[in-house]
Parts: C-alpha cells; structure tokens; sequence
C-alpha cells in the first residue's frame, strides 16, 4: 500500500515539474509601445545572437558571393553555438566548420565571446594542411568575413554599445528584392528607423541607418554610409517568425554598390536550424576542433 | 609518364563538370587531383614533376561514431626526367624496399566521441606542437618523410602510424590525452642524388661506400692470393613488433583565462638520427684460411690472429652485420599561448613550445676513425612566437627558435648538423611570415622567411589562387640561400619556383 503512495506521488510530482518547466525562453522580448533606440537595438542584438536561446545548430549553411560579372562561389558551412547568459562572463561559445568546397574544408574557429563588449574573443582555428589548432588573435573587425562584403564586424562581432544610437522615425519598408533569388522580401513592412553611428574613429563606415521591424525587432534592413554621406552598402535580413519557436534567419543578404558585389548566407532554407537541445559547454573546447577528420 | 597523364585525363576528364564533393546519408567521399611542378629558377632542371591523387571518405552512421579512411598517391617523374637523380630514382622509387614507410594509406580509423572520452583508434597523425616551419615536439611522435626536406605542410609529409588515442575530458577544459603507438616508422630519408639529399646522409653514403670498397676487395682479393670471403649481412635493425616497443605519450591540456598551456610526456624512439653498426661475428670464420694464411706468411695460428687484431682485420669467412640501431628516448616538454583580448596588448598572441629530451643520440665526426659515430646529449630546444594581424587583413607572426646541446663535442669531435656539418652547442634561427588576401580571400600571397646564426636563408614566397569551386593554384618559390654547411645552404642547388594546378572533387 504504502508502495503504491509512493508511486503516484513520485508520478504527481514528475508530472507537476514537467508541467511547471516551460524550458528555456525561445523568442526575443516584446518590443514596448514606444521603444527607444537602445532598446531596439538591444532587441535586434539579442535576436541576432539568439541570446534568447539557451543553444542552436545551423546544419547548412552556404556563403554565396556573385561578383559584378555574375561569378558565382560557394562556400559551405555549418555552426552550433551555446548560449551561456553571462555565466562566468561569457556571453556564447560557437564553433564553425567550413564544409565546402573541398580546399577549405575541415577550417574550424571555436570562438568564446565574452560579455564585456571591450574583452575581444578567444578564438582557435583548426587548420586541416597543418593537422593542429592554432591559437589566433580576433581578425580585424573591419576584415571581411569569409571573403565576402560582410566584415567579421557585421556577422560575428559587433555587440549592443559598439555604436551610440538615434531613434530618427517610422516607416514603412518598401520591399527588398533579392539579388540571389530575384523574389521581393518584406514589402510593407512596417518599421522604425535607427541612425547608429560607431564609436571607433575612422571606422569603416560613418553612420548605418537600421530598419527595425515593429512588430519582431529584426533590423530588415541596413544602409551604410561613408564620409561623403554617400550610401556604399546594403545589407538584408530575411527571418521567419514561428509563432511557438524560436525566430530564425533565413538568409542574410549584402550588396556593395562600390564594388557591384553580392553575398548570401543562406542560413535556414536546406535545414531550418534547431534550437534548445541542450548541447554541453563541454562541446565548445579543442577536444572538439581535434575531432576534425579533414 | 605519358601513360599515366592518358590513365588520369580517361578516368577524371568525364567527371569534372559535375564532381563535387559526395554526401549522402552518413557517407562522404572527396578529394583532388593535383600537379605539383617545380623547377630551378633557371629552367635547367626540374626538381620536381608530381601527379597526386587524394581521395577521403567517411562513413558516420551516429553523431558519436565514424569511419574514416585517406588514401594519398604521388608520381614523380623528374626523377625520370634528370640523370643526376639516375641513383636516387633507384634507391628511392625502383628498389621497393626502400619504399617502406610511405604507403598509399594516409589515414585508416575509426572515431567514438563523447563528452568526457574521445577515442580514435587507427592509422593517423598526431600534433602537439604550436611552433610553425619545426618540429618541435611533434618530431618525437610521427616520423618525418624528408622528400621534399620541409618545403609541404607537415600534413602532407608526417608519416603516420597505426595508435590508439584516448582523449579524457574530467574538467570543462581540461584534457588528458594518451597515445599508445605500437607501430615504427623511421624518417625517410631521400637518397644521394635526390634533390633535397641532406648533406649527413651524402657524407654517410660516402664514407660507407669507400669502407664497403675496402672490405669487398679484401673479400675477394684477401692477403696472399688467400681471398677472405667474407659474407655481409644487411639488417634494418627495426625494434621487434611487441608492446613493449610501443610508443607511449601522454599530454595535459588546459585554459586559465586567457592563457592555455599544456604539459608533454613522451616515451618515444630516435628516428631521425638512426645509429649505424657495424657488428662482425668472428664464430663463422673459415679455420682452413687462417691455417693456410699462417703457413703462407710463416706464422703460427694465435700470431695470425694477434695480426689480424693488430692490422684491424676481420678473419676469412667472418659475418659482417650492417645495420642500424634505434634508441629509445624520453622526452619532456609544452606549449603555451596567450591572447591578449585587452589593454595595450590587444591582438597580440604569444605562443610557445618546449622539448627537452634526454640522453638523445646524435652523429658526430670521428676524424681520428675518418667515420660517423653516435653519442648520447641532452636537447632542450624551444620556440617563441607572437602572431599580430597589422592591418585589418595583414597578419605577420615571428618566431625565435633556439635548439641547444648539453655537449658541443665528444672529446673534441663536434656534432653534425643535418647538412653533415659541424652544428653550433646553440643554434638560433628567426622565422617572419606575413600573410594576406585580396580579391574577396581568392587571392592569398604570402611570405615566409627563415633566418639560421650563419647567414643560412630561406625565402619562400607564395601566391594562392582560387579560380571557382574547384580549380585553385598555388605560384611560389623557395629560395635557399647559405654556406654548404647550413641548414638551407646545403639545398643551394635545388632551390625552386613552382606551381601547382589542383582540381578538388
């Protein structure tokens, strides 16, 4: 009798904790009625990271880059991150694998990112010719990313306090239409309009203007602009909205008016990326970079 | 060598517009074929002329399990093409050998991951060290294939070996790794003639060859028309296949703050400064011949004998044992890196490696013998090294690198150096490399730079070039300039400009 207690009760209590544990939070904070720029962009910079997650996995990841005549790359990749909220001062640990073409597969970076935005990372690659992890210091932030006209900045390191931002209106977003696969992205989009102007001198860039979505906090769209005021860059971000996941990007799209070069991280279409699987932080060490067979 | 360029242009030329690397399900298949050209900068001989075929493939049926195999084949037809490679093509590529140690088969393992043990079991490679153009203390794990001297990646020229590695994890950053190598590999040393023949091997070779005259002579001819009819036996001397002769390394791994270090043990042998012996077994001597001897020059049977110990003779019909002798060492040693990711050294990473090994055995010059013996000395040798990205995309990274002796001679008979030699109780050298890209990283220059304490250089420019998603070329030189006795001197003659033509599938 006194058996059969103790089994619905051990029952009744696993039953309540399942109920009570929701999991760990998996979509961005509700943007406030009347958001200020700093909040806006603290937004976007938490959907950006995924810092809303605890982990996630992108299994495919392609980086295409179109030159002005057409020529098309690609480079193939794939990349799990956790997420560590400013434990022990780490904001997430991430490793990436470069997995096509043939030359450069095997490349591994396992990078620690820290919560002071003034720390940079620690990062080890995994060079495949050399068969050994070196230990580097962070790539210039101005240094493009992958090769493309992404800089290490825009993809990998630029932090929330990196600029000083100026909420300067509303709008509506007129559409983006895709260099990579011709298709419109986000017409009508309605959103804020944030000028973030760096806090480096001399920077690669004198201001960027932000397009923040209303509704989800995701920057849609950025215009960089150089010292004459004239517009150099466009960058795009098409994101998808589950209504019981995690937001995920679909692609992030750049376009160079200078040098007419085009470059796509298609992030979430062969594979939608998954989150929350409870990756140990054991993973993001060089026991892990070793494990490369390439 | 045209037969083979029609066998590779038949089996590749259909697939090339479509092949890309093969993934379905848990298989992956890859590779590339590639040529490597190289010639004297002033196109009078090639130094080398190689096709290459490289295929990978991997079989991982769960996230914690995987197959993984390497095949890796190599022609090189200058030996084909040059007379003065006529007896290193030979020794190196005829004779077979010769040709142990460098098999088709890369790599051949099988992985089990997990979060607090990784074990890789199989043929592979292993790297400790940090240091980049030397080995340090990777020297004492995998043996070296000296082909092309150090001028490849260290990947394309380790030899690997069939192990066992378990890697433990009881820290969130800590790990302890150990090998278990009970497979033997010496260096491979290309043969005089061959253009990066190191200068001991040549000196060696010579003096070999004018003793290996002497005694064939006395063999056939002997002393007073009595020919002494030695037999000569040549043995490779490899260390016995049982566990015992294993390899046994162990290494601890981790990170305090900013700053990982880790500490190495190996218990290893000597591969690359092979001992030579020279064993005579006086127990097969033919007593008829002495007899006969001894009646010829009118001695008496033990004044024979005195003769022989006196003119330094074997007796007719002994056994000459030609062999090589491997020593077991034990080698101590670390590595370090620090990032600054702050204050006025941010960027900054200083990096570090350390090998001390005891009682190693190294050549000498015996002049008084006119011969090349082995002794033992302690090294300690070590590396440091800062690496700074200059300009966003400009990284230049500086070694200092120091290899010191406990003993500078054996009573006044001075080590040799690689090149054969005399080598300093301490020899430094710097290495500069300044690497960079342009064109969206298609285009990839770099420079490496090695200095030697006696004016020995090498300059080794290079220039990558990715031509889409398969197709990329590699433009370079190695420029090796110094005195004959220097490291890279010695390769004076067989400096090169190359370049290499890959297609990866």
């Amino acid at each position: 009798m006194i058996r059969r207690i103790l089994f619905i009760t051990t029952i009744l209590v696993l039953f309540f904790i399942s109920f009570c544990w929701a999991g760990p939070v998996c979509h961005p904070p509700k943007i406030s009625e009347k958001p200020s720029a700093d909040e806006l962009m603290k937004a976007w910079f938490d959907i950006k990271f995924t810092r809303y997650a605890d982990d996630v996995t992108y299994e495919d990841i392609d980086v295409i880059m179109i030159d002005k005549s057409g020529f098309k790359r690609t480079k193939g990749a794939a990349r799990k991150r956790i997420v560590l909220h400013g434990k022990r001062g780490f904001d997430y640990k991430d490793v990436i694998w470069v997995t096509y073409p043939e030359y450069t597969k095997g490349l591994a970076v396992l990078t620690w990112a820290y919560m002071d935005i003034n720390k940079q990372n620690d990062i080890w690659l995994w060079l495949p010719s050399w068969k050994k992890i070196r230990k580097v210091s962070q790539a210039e932030e101005d240094d493009s990313f992958m090769g493309s006209e992404f800089t290490v900045e825009e993809i990998t390191t630029r932090r929330y306090g990196y600029e000083t931002y100026k909420l300067i209106g509303e709008d509506v977003f007129s559409g983006y239409k895709s260099g990579w696969d011709g298709k419109t992205y986000c017409k009508d989009v309605p959103c804020y309009k944030i000028e973030a102007y760096p806090k480096k001198k001399h920077w690669y860039y004198e201001k960027r203007i932000v397009w923040i979505d209303k509704k989800t906090g995701v920057s849609v769209y950025e215009e960089y602009y150089d010292k004459k005021g004239r517009k150099f860059k466009e960058i795009f971000h098409y994101y998808v909205y589950p209504e019981n996941g995690c937001y995920y990007p679909l692609f992030y799209e750049v376009y160079n008016f200078k040098t007419g070069h085009r470059d796509i991280i298609v992030m979430g279409v062969k594979k939608r990326p998954v989150f929350n699987t409870g990756i140990s932080e054991r993973f993001f060490t060089r026991k892990t970079l070793e494990r490369q067979e390439w | 060598m045209r037969k083979w360029v029609i066998v590779l242009l038949v089996v590749f030329l259909p697939g090339l517009g479509q092949a890309t690397i093969l993934k379905k399900g848990p298989v992956t298949v890859e590779g590339y074929i590639k040529n490597e050209t190289g010639v004297y900068p002033d196109f009078t001989k090639w130094i080398k002329i190689m096709n290459i075929i490289d295929i990978r493939g991997q079989y991982q049926p769960r996230t914690w399990l995987s197959f993984y195999g390497h095949l890796y084949k190599y022609w090189d037809f200058a030996y084909n093409q040059e007379d003065e490679y006529a007896p290193a093509h030979q020794a190196m590529y005829t004779n077979r050998e010769t040709w142990q140690g460098i098999s088709w088969v890369r790599e051949l393992y099988i992985d089990f991951f997990s979060d607090y043990l990784d074990i890789r079991a199989g043929k592979q490679l292993i790297t400790w060290g940090t240091a980049d153009g030397i080995r340090v203390l990777d020297k004492y794990v995998n043996p070296l294939d000296w082909r092309e001297f150090t001028l490849k990646p260290w990947n394309e020229i380790k030899i690997p070996l069939w192990m066992l590695k378990l890697e433990f994890q009881p820290t969130l950053n800590g790990t302890l790794q150990f090998l278990l190598i009970p497979d033997f590999e010496p260096d491979y040393w290309p043969a005089p003639g061959a253009p990066f023949c190191p200068g001991v091997v040549k000196r060696g070779v010579e003096i070999g060859k004018t003793k290996m005259e002497k005694l064939m002579k006395l063999s056939r001819e002997g002393i007073a028309g009595v020919p002494f009819d030695y037999r000569i036996i040549s043995e490779e001397g490899r260390p016995g296949e049982k566990w015992g002769n294993s390899k046994f390394g162990i290494r601890w791994r981790d990170v305090l703050g900013n700053f990982e270090y880790t500490l190495n043990y190996i218990y290893s042998w000597e591969t690359e400064s092979v001992e030579r012996t020279t064993d005579i077994d006086a127990s097969t001597m033919d007593m008829s011949k002495v007899a006969q001897l001894a009646n010829i020059m009118h001695k008496t049977i033990p004044e024979m004998f005195d003769f022989f110990s006196m003119n330094r003779i074997a007796p007719p019909g002994s056994t000459f044992h030609f062999g090589q002798r491997y020593h077991r060492i034990n080698v101590w040693g670390g590595t370090f890196s620090k990032t600054f990711v702050g204050g006025p050294l941010k960027g900054l990473t200083l990096r570090g490696e350390f090998a001390y090994v005891r009682n190693d055995y190294k050549a000498y010059y015996d002049k008084k013998e006119n011969t090349i013996k082995w002794a033992k000395t302690d090294c300690y040798n070590y590396v440091i090294g800062l690496d700074k990205w200059v300009v966003t995309n400009w990284l230049a990274s500086f070694q200092f690198i120091q290899l010191i002796r406990s003993k500078k001679d054996i009573n006044g008979n001075p080590f040799l150096h690689l090149s054969g030699y005399p080598m300093d109780k301490v020899e430094t050298l710097l290495t500069l490399k300044v690497s960079t890209d342009f064109f969206h990283e298609r285009l990839k220059p770099d420079i490496l730079i090695v200095y030697g304490d006696d004016n020995d250089w090498r300059i080794s420019p290079s220039f990558y070039f990715e031509w889409g998603d398969h197709w990329t070329t590699t433009f370079g030189a190695h420029i090796l300039e110094g005195k004959e006795s220097g490291l890279h001197g010695q390769f004076n003659d067989s400096k090169e400009v190359y370049l290499e033509v890959k297609y990866s599938f």
